[in-house]
């Protein structure tokens, strides 16, 4: 779905690159988290996926079409974004409103524009918050008018840019939540950037960025069995791991490497009933 | 904020007022607002009169309510009327007070520019209460759409100013965050030497001019990720639309047009 | 400083249609030196009830008493000296930066409390040093330095009025792992070693589990629950009927208990210890 063939980033000519010869590859319908600290360049990488910034030398492609300055408007409806700040992605001065504004600008009818706002609105679970104003939302409401805004226009991919950072747990819940069922619906490629090695986990597969770079990409099992390379780049390792890590020490062999404490359990009480 | 100040506010209603596309009820205040100020006889201020009491009734909001939120506005119209009566010396003097003689056609002067003060605030007034300001700029939008070809940015315009309507809120919120962390930060916005408390202004407004940049570079790169480039090949999902009500209303007020202009001479 | 709210009520805007009540007849004590945390959900009254902490806002009914202060409807004039001993740190503090140095910003509480400025100046050196800043940074812009350094000149520019209580409302909200660490382990160091008394308000099951030494549970207006973290977490069922999680070690612990018959307790351990014991308990293993 998405490929970046060796690209690279500054933000100016005399700044310092901040992606370094990128190679990626995210397959369709593939949840891909991209972890790293701040700085690592993971939120670059993501702007260089809907043509929000543009390479300084490689080549980036969206579902076959190189994105440069003659395509990158229909690459942007291929591939909608989540930024991290509710307040400051909401346009319209209602739910519906806001909804609406991407189809505004693809120049949609207005008969069809109403179907696609109810759908998308349906699929977040915000419909009956239709006629809100922002200002009457949590913060976790918000984001999922975002993604309800994004869904309008039927994308290809969605990046989440940091998209739980400022929500308090139960946001972050309720977004979680809206993806895995939104996955469960349809066929959506998920591209979700964050810090949280926990939150990173739910995705079919994680790629680590540091200085630019990419430093690891794998299955998260295997990701959260290197924790040492993970503190070593400012990441902090998840509580699950760091048990295991004791029990290992301990001579203790796990069948998997645990992503949630519920599987460590369940490992331990087979391991124990074999005994 | 003073409760009691309506200008400026919306009342959610359904009544036969709120369902009036907003064009209809801009372009009538406009027209209504002219045709005060040709206003000579008062059978035309009767006329006239009559017509905003029948909206204000028909819009569902207690008349009460509007006559108090309008308290602010009296003053002015007091103050009006004084200064009318003692600035005019045509006429017949009817009496004096300490001193100060009173004409007859300052009476009728007062009168009449103090009316014409308070039909013109009411009818805006009326118009804001049953409209949302987002109605209010759609109208405007398309009224002002000829002006267009003449180069006027008018969708930039009308879309600033929604925009605005939509981070009034935020901005608030934002300023009494602020103005509590400096406060807890020793500072005193009430009391002081008057260098500190300039200090004390722009402790306040530089934070939030920050903030507000940040937020309008974040906002200016969300839309642009949702496609939005300007006015080009651009639909609208808010759609106003004329009905029989607008209609009617239309031809009644033609009718109050017609009365007042046969009465007026 | 002791901090003891007796039966504090607050309304917003009373007497209006929209009055709405956001404390209800609160009291609690948060004793000298001690670190407490507040925890609720969003709209429990958390917030209400930090802006008390230096009258900001006023009790509407009841008092709060902080050291020698009363806090009670009535306007005091003593607000000015209140402020200077309770610091508080905001939450996304970068906000309220605003001089054209970050000397001259961290300054600006010393020059409004009246200190001697050249003393503040003196303390500099070392306030940088324990929020882990160089003193380069001092002329340069706070609007060119990186979101965690400007959040750090900020609680500089708290800590350098030298408050006995220091207010801190979610200090680590968007910050990433690295940032949120030393963030906290700052916040730790100013209550070990100095003693400050401190009062955190968190979504941060994890961080008042190992932090703090009180904790007070607030949810629609009132205190809910309070008393240590091992204790206030141990009532799972009352905790869950507020909407709150445990700290995911207790969440850990008490499915492993479950399932597994154990009787594994909480008291501090890391997570690799508590790996440790558990293997231990379990006999697997057992190469060692």
């Amino acid at each position: 779905m998405i490929h970046f063939n060796q690209v690279s980033f500054a933000y100016g000519d005399d700044q310092v690159d901040v992606i370094r010869e990128l190679d990626l590859s995210i397959d369709k319908n593939e949840w891909v988290a991209l972890i790293g600290h701040n700085g690592s360049g993971k939120s670059t990488a993501a702007k260089l996926m809907n043509g929000l910034l543009l390479p300084k030398s490689g080549k980036v492609t969206v579902g076959g079409t190189e994105l440069n300055e003659e395509t990158y408007w229909d690459i942007r409806k291929k591939v909608g974004m989540v930024f991290q700040n509710p307040e400051n992605q909401f346009v319209g001065t209602t739910v519906m409103d806001d909804v609406a504004f991407g189809l505004e600008n693809l120049g949609v009818p207005r008969e069809e524009m109403k179907e696609r706002v109810d759908e998308a609105l349906y699929l977040v679970g915000m419909y009956d918050y239709r006629e809100h104003a922002p200002h009457r939302l949590s913060g976790g409401q918000k984001q999922r008018v975002a993604i309800a805004g994004i869904l309008a226009i039927m994308p290809d991919v969605i990046i989440f840019d940091e998209a739980t950072t400022m929500l308090d747990p139960m946001g972050r819940q309720e977004l979680l939540k809206t993806i895995e069922e939104l996955r469960e619906k349809q066929e959506i490629t998920i591209i979700y950037i964050t810090h949280d090695l926990s939150e990173a986990a739910l995705a079919d597969r994680m790629i680590v960025m540091n200085q630019g770079e990419k430093w690891l990409s794998g299955k998260p099992r295997e990701i959260f069995k290197q924790t040492r390379a993970l503190v070593e780049i400012g990441l902090e390792v998840p509580f699950v791991t760091r048990v295991a890590d004791g029990m290992k020490q301990h001579g203790i062999q796990l069948i998997e490497e645990p992503l949630h404490y519920h599987e460590l359990v369940d490992q331990l009480w087979k391991l124990n009933s074999k005994t | 904020m003073n409760q009691s100040f309506i200008i400026g506010q919306y009342v959610p209603s359904d009544s036969l007022i709120h369902r009036l596309d907003p064009r209809t009820k801009i372009v009538i205040v406009f027209f209504y607002v002219i045709v005060t100020f040709s206003a000579e006889t008062w059978a035309s201020y009767l006329i006239l009169f009559s017509f905003a009491g029948l909206a204000a009734l028909s819009s569902k909001i207690h008349p009460l309510f509007i006559l108090k939120g309008l308290k602010p506005i009296w003053f002015i119209i007091i103050l009006t009327f004084i200064l009318h009566l003692f600035i005019q010396r045509q006429g017949n003097e009817l009496f004096s007070i300490a001193g100060y003689p009173i004409y007859d056609q300052a009476i009728i002067q007062a009168t009449i520019i103090s009316s014409r003060l308070f039909l013109l605030i009411l009818m805006t007034t009326l118009l804001t209460l049953t409209t949302t300001p987002i109605s209010i700029t759609d109208a405007v939008e398309t009224i002002l759409k000829p002006l267009k070809k003449i180069k006027v940015p008018v969708h930039e315009m009308a879309l600033m100013m929604s925009i605005s309507l939509r981070f009034i809120p935020t901005l608030l919120d934002e300023t009494d965050k602020i103005s509590k962390a400096q406060a807890s930060r020793g500072i005193d916005f009430r009391t002081g030497k008057w260098r500190d408390r300039i200090k004390a202004i722009f402790a306040l407004l530089i934070p939030l001019f920050m903030s507000s940049f940040k937020r309008a570079e974040e906002l200016a790169t969300a839309m642009e990720a949702r496609g939005y480039r300007g006015d080009i090949g651009r639909t609208k999902f808010r759609e106003l639309k004329f009905t029989n009500l607008d209609v009617q209303v239309f031809i009644l007020f033609l009718l109050m047009a017609a009365a007042f202009f046969y009465f007026n001479n | 400083m002791e901090i003891e709210f007796k039966n504090v009520s607050y309304t917003y805007q009373p007497n209006s249609p929209f009055s709405f009540q956001a404390l209800k007849e609160v009291s609690l004590t948060i004793p000298t030196g001690s670190f407490s945390a507040i925890v609720g959900h969003t709209g429990s009254g958390k917030s209400t009830l930090l802006q008390h902490l230096n009258g900001l806002l006023r009790p509407t009914e009841g008092q709060i008493q902080i050291g020698e202060y009363t806090l009670a409807e009535k306007k005091s004039n003593q607000i000015k000296e209140l402020r200077k001993e309770v610091g508080v740190v905001f939450q996304y503090p970068e906000h309220q930066l605003f001089e054209e140095t970050v000397e001259k910003d961290i300054l600006f509480g010393p020059h409004n409390f009246g200190m001697e400025v050249e003393k503040a100046k003196e303390r500099l050196p070392a306030i940088l040093e324990e929020v882990g800043l160089s003193e380069d940074i001092l002329d340069r812009s706070p609007f060119e330095l990186s979101g965690g350094q400007m959040r750090r000149v900020a609680i500089a520019g708290v800590l350098i009025t030298d408050p006995k209580v220091l207010v801190l409302d979610e200090p680590t909200a968007g910050l990433d792992p690295k940032g949120r660490q030393q963030v906290m382990a700052l916040v730790e160091a100013l209550h070990k070693q100095k003693g400050i008394t401190v009062v955190l308000v968190t979504h941060h099951m994890e961080d008042v589990l190992r932090y703090a030494e009180n904790v007070f549970v607030l949810s629609q207006g009132m205190l809910a629950m309070e008393g240590t973290p091992t204790n206030v977490f141990s009532k799972r069922k009352e905790l869950r009927a507020l909407g709150l999680d445990l700290p995911v070690e207790m969440q850990f612990l008490e499915k492993l208990n479950e399932t597994l018959g154990l009787t594994i307790h909480y008291h501090g351990q890391t997570a690799e210890e508590l790996g440790q014991e558990i293997a231990m308990a379990l006999e697997l293993g057992g190469n060692q």
